[in-house]
Order: structure tokens, then sequence, then C-alpha cells
């Protein structure tokens, strides 16, 4: 007979905890880790390029910032993805919160930095309209955690469903789904509308993993049977991008006919040197120009390769002439 | 952006490591930590527990591997210190609770239901209910749970005696009640 304690055994089993306490967790592990150990940037919610987009960035102030974020963390799902700095009486001076795609920062009153809460003016003339999957479970979990509802959700003319509440903080956040999306996740903006310089290479994708994986270019779409590659789009991260494919491969369009190795492209980055040091032992790349400051703009760096197919690299920080007032 | 581009694996610190590990490892502490306490707001509390004690490991340079398994031994222990936190509350409220009476550890021969089994674990005491869990739930030797909950293994024994039998008193009582 085996002991009957036995029985109580509990082999491990994993167990999915509560969404929001998952993400609170993951938050605050962030957080305890600090900036310097690469904690915060690691979170994925975190867009890459938040401090580059050109958008108005919201910038709170709370009486009591510590529970703000518990309160945008329960109501919204928001995910704190950046340092936290202490202000100088030992509040928030800084945190950033991500709901969705959209940053928030974040602070403690702080008089000195005419930081002031809703709560000390006794108002706020600003709304915070903010997209998000379900409208009516959001306003339903701001107002049990004590927002005022002042608009319940309406279907509006105009194809949103929307709400308005004043959270306990005393901002005034204005929610909405589109009709026909709710609990869809909104598809993603479309790219930024550039100049697509196009390049042809005799081997497509050697091409395309030098381009990726030493220059410093992101993959964005391939097209490719074998080892023929039909079209590619590389993205530079700070901006714009080149498009590439096979040269020669018989399909009957002009630009597969172009010959290889003839293309040229400029690329603005502001850290030139960063690519040097990369590109400058890779395997058919010839230095041209090792990193010089160009007379034409003084201050500004820049360098120039021949990659081994033959098609010229530029690099550097110079990004053409401002426009002139006044013009499109 | 491009600065990030150069870092290589063998740059991520702990920290980073440890946040990598997170989605992995969170199901498995939270799903070892609350069969054992059975109750979701003390069971998050530990994990959370758990993983700022990995995050104080990690900035210390105290890790010995950051795996799974060690983050589940964090969690053992911070199991083992609720449970103490709660026997000094109790100890607060109810100072005259004498420990059951010893008795001979005469075997018992049941099969145990294991859902009347947990509910009568959460209904013993701290000390008790720890000695039990870790040593049949968790299936540790005698002498691991003595070094886990810092004690001798004499000690260790004795407990576990006194822990059998209130279990089993109050197992019985639960089934005659029934």
């Amino acid at each position: 007979m085996p002991d009957p304690f036995d029985q109580l055994r509990e082999p491990l089993a994993p167990v999915r905890p509560r969404p929001a306490f998952a993400r609170e967790l993951r938050a605050r592990i962030a957080a305890a880790l600090g900036p310097d150990t690469g904690g915060t940037s690691m979170s994925p919610a975190r867009p890459a390029t938040a401090t580059r987009v050109r958008s108005v960035q919201p910038y709170l102030t709370v009486h009591d910032g510590e529970a703000a974020i518990a309160w945008y963390v329960d109501v919204f799902g928001a995910v704190e993805s950046g340092p936290r700095y202490a202000g100088s009486d030992g509040g928030i001076g800084h945190a950033e919160l991500t709901i969705g795609d959209i940053v928030i920062f974040l602070s403690d009153e702080a008089p000195a930095y005419h930081a002031i809460s809703p709560r000390t003016l006794g108002g706020t003339s600003v709304a915070l309209h903010v997209y998000v999957d379900d409208v009516d479970a959001v306003t339903a979990a701001a107002e049990r955690g004590g927002a005022t509802v002042t608009r319940p959700p309406e279907d509006q003319g105009y194809g949103d469903r929307s709400a308005t509440f004043l959270d306990p903080f005393g901002h005034k956040w204005m929610v909405a789904t589109p009709l026909g999306e709710r609990g869809v996740v909104p598809s993603p903006a479309p790219p930024a509308k550039t100049v697509w310089p196009a390049l042809q290479y005799t081997d497509a994708p050697a091409a395309i993993r030098f381009l990726v994986d030493v220059v410093g270019f992101e993959e964005r779409l391939v097209v490719a049977e074998g080892d023929v590659v039909h079209h590619a789009e590389l993205v530079w991260p700070e901006g714009g991008g080149i498009m590439l494919g096979s040269a020669g491969h018989g399909s009957a369009d002009e630009w597969s006919e172009r010959p290889a190795g003839a293309g040229s492209v400029y690329v603005v980055t502001d850290d030139p040197d960063a690519v040097y040091e990369r590109v400058r032992h890779a395997a058919g790349v010839e230095i041209i120009r090792e990193p010089y400051e160009p007379d034409y703009d003084p201050g500004a760096r820049g360098f120039d390769f021949r990659d081994a197919e033959g098609n010229l690299w530029s690099f550097g920080t110079y990004s053409g002439t401002p426009r002139a007032t006044g013009e499109q | 952006m491009i600065r990030s581009m150069g870092a290589t694996a063998a740059d991520a610190s702990g920290g980073a490591a440890l946040l990598a590990l997170y989605d992995r490892a969170l199901p498995q502490v939270y799903g070892y930590v609350l069969p054992r306490c059975g109750d979701v707001r003390v069971a998050e509390d530990v994990t959370s527990e758990t993983f700022l004690a990995a995050v104080d490991a990690v900035n210390r340079g105290t890790v010995p591997e950051l795996t799974v398994a060690w983050l589940v031994a964090v969690a053992r222990n911070k199991l083992v210190d609720h449970w103490r936190r709660q026997e000094r509350e109790a100890r607060k409220l109810d100072v005259v609770h004498g420990e059951a009476t010893f008795e001979p550890d005469d075997p018992w021969d049941e099969t145990v239901d294991r859902t009347v089994a947990r509910d009568v674990l959460a209904s013993l005491g701290p000390h008790h209910r720890a000695a039990l869990t870790l040593r049949y739930m968790d299936g540790l030797s005698v002498p691991e749970v003595a070094a886990v909950l810092d004690r001798t293994v004499h000690a260790t024994e004795a407990l576990l005696v006194r822990a059998r039998t209130a279990f089993r008193r109050s197992y019985e009582a639960g089934r005659n009640d029934a």
C-alpha cells in the first residue's frame, strides 16, 4: 500500500496568469532592471521609432503618478514601456506608457516646471482621443475604476462608436472603435510616401543578406522563386528604402534587364561611422572614400563604398538642403 | 537604432536575458505557486516577489544559472516566506493556539481525494502546510525540506509527523461531516 500522502504529489504544470497581471509584472521587472540593462528597450510594445514619429505626444501631469500608471495599465492595458525617472521631490519625474501603438509620457506635478495636474487646475481643456479595440469594454473598465463617464458608448454617424470619460486624475479621454471593427486590431498605417531607388543584382539573395545583415537595412518584403528575386523591399531604419530584384531573370520587364552593378544610392543616417565599421571588412566591399567631413556641410560625416556587384553607396549625415519657407 | 543593431547576443545582459525568459517562465512559476497556495491574489504576490527577487539577483550578479528551474526554486523560497509571515500573523492573533499533541505516526491506508486534500492543506496552520507541501506536493526529501525551511532534519521530521497527524485528523473529520 503506497503512502496516501504520496498521492498529494503535484507535478509542475504551467498555468497562465491573468493577462493584466502578466503585463504589469513585466513592466515592473523592466522598470526594476533600469535602462542600463537594456531591460526597457527589450519591451516589444515599445515602437523603436517612437522618438521620431511626427505627431503630438501627450505628456500628462497627474497628482498621483504611481496610481495613474496603475490605472492606465488596468483600464487601457497600457504597458510601462520606458525608463522611469524620479523627480526632485521623489515623485515620478518621467514615465512612459504604451497603449497599443500610442506612447504617452507622464509625470507627477512639478510646479517649478509648470507641470500642473487637472486636479490643481480644476479641469482640463484637452481631450485625448484614442482608438481602442473595444470601446465598450474600456469604458466599462474606466467606470469600474472610478472614471466619470460623461458620454456612454454610442454609434456615431461618422462611422465610430465612441465614448467620453474623465479619469480619476482629471484627464478627459475620448475612446472610439471604428464600427464594424470592434475587436479587430486596426491595420498598420501605410508607409510614408517616399522615393524608392531600384537596383538589380546578379545574386540578389546574397545582396539582400549583405544589405540586411551587414549594412543594416530591414527586410520588409521578398518575393522570390528559388534564387530568383522578383521583388524585394528593404527599408532603412531612419527612413526611406530600396527595391531590388534579380538582374536578367527573364521576366519580360525592362527593369530586370538593366545591368547589375550600375546603381548608386545615397542614404541619410545619423551615424555613418557605425555603418562604415560594419561594412569595411565585408566580402567584396571596396571603400571608395574613408569617413570624411564634406566641405559643403561642415560638421557632417559620410563615407562611400562599392558593393560586391559594383553598385556605389554613400552614407552620410547630410540630409539635403532645407526646403525654403512656403515651399511644399 | 544603428547603435543597437551593432549589438550582439554576447552583449545581452542578465536583465535582457531575464526579460527574454519572462514569457516562458511566467506560466511555469505561476503554475508552481497557484496550486500550492490555492489563492490567486497570494499566487500573484508570490509570483511578483519571485521575479523581483530575480531582478535583484541579476543586478547583484548572484544568479547561479538563469533558468526556469532556478526561478521555481526562488518561488519555493518565496512561498515559504509567505507561510512564515502567515505564521507570525497567526501567532499575534491567537497566542494560545497550540500545536497538535504528538501522536505516534501510525499507518494510514487511504486513497486521498486530491480536491479534498487541497482544502484540508489550506485549512492547516502555515508551518504544517509548508512542510506537507514541500515534502509531498513537491516531492522533496526530508533533508531538502529541512534546508528550505531552515530547520534541522530532526526538527523537520518531528514537524512532518505533527503535520501528517493534523492533516489526517482534519481530513477524516471532513469525511465524517460529509
